[in-house]
């Protein structure tokens, strides 16, 4: 597993050393290169992922704790790096505004998952005030 | 889960054989030749890259819950 670790370094530093080869003339290509790489490194990412997820998962049950409090943790934590992901290419490509409005729409999409959160949080809350 | 090298070269020597194919099809005067035969190089290496994202998207769906 730890090998899989250094492929993935020594091939974004291979990504890197080739996009600057291509220079000006192969600029789109460039970006489709990191684009590729990004993609590649995140699926390497999301594999050293899983296991701590389940552990996550496994810890809920121990604890005892409500899963979907988890799940929304969860999905927020994903929607979250797909987002800082798609903004990041964005920016790269050279479109800020859209990198922007990707950023709006991954908080906007966390914040309505979180809605059944803070709408818990608030019947406690009128509970304690009374 | 290995990391896939070979699409990286793929993907860089695709762009370099267009970046030669645009100068010399430009320097020769066949500027049309040259944006489109950029344009086809770039649809292929778009399509690679797009099977990636897809799966990354997919993996990140799964893993999630999403």
């Amino acid at each position: 597993m730890m090998e899989s670790y250094w492929q993935g370094a020594a091939g974004v530093l291979i990504a890197c050393l080739l996009a600057i080869s291509l220079g000006k003339q192969g600029k789109d290509a460039g970006l489709l290169l990191a684009l590729a790489v990004c993609s590649m490194v995140g699926l390497l990412a999301m594999s050293y992922l899983k296991p701590v997820i389940d552990f996550l998962q496994r810890l809920a049950d121990v604890s005892n704790l409500q899963s979907d409090m988890l799940q929304i943790l969860l999905k927020a934590v994903g929607i979250g790096l797909v987002g800082e992901f798609a903004t990041l290419i964005c920016v790269d490509a050279g479109n800020g505004a859209m990198g922007k409005a990707v950023q709006l729409l991954t908080s906007a999409a966390i914040l309505w998952l979180s809605l059944p959160l803070l709408t818990q949080l608030l019947e406690l809350l009128e509970d304690v005030l009374g | 889960m290995p990391m896939d090298i070979d699409l990286i070269f793929k993907i860089a020597a695709i762009g370099i054989i267009i970046s030669i194919l645009n100068q010399v099809l430009s320097r020769s005067g066949r500027e049309e030749q040259a944006t489109m035969t950029t344009l086809a190089g770039l649809v292929v290496v778009l399509m690679m890259v797009a099977q990636k994202i897809a799966e990354l998207f997919d993996l990140v769906k799964s893993l999630f819950h999403l």
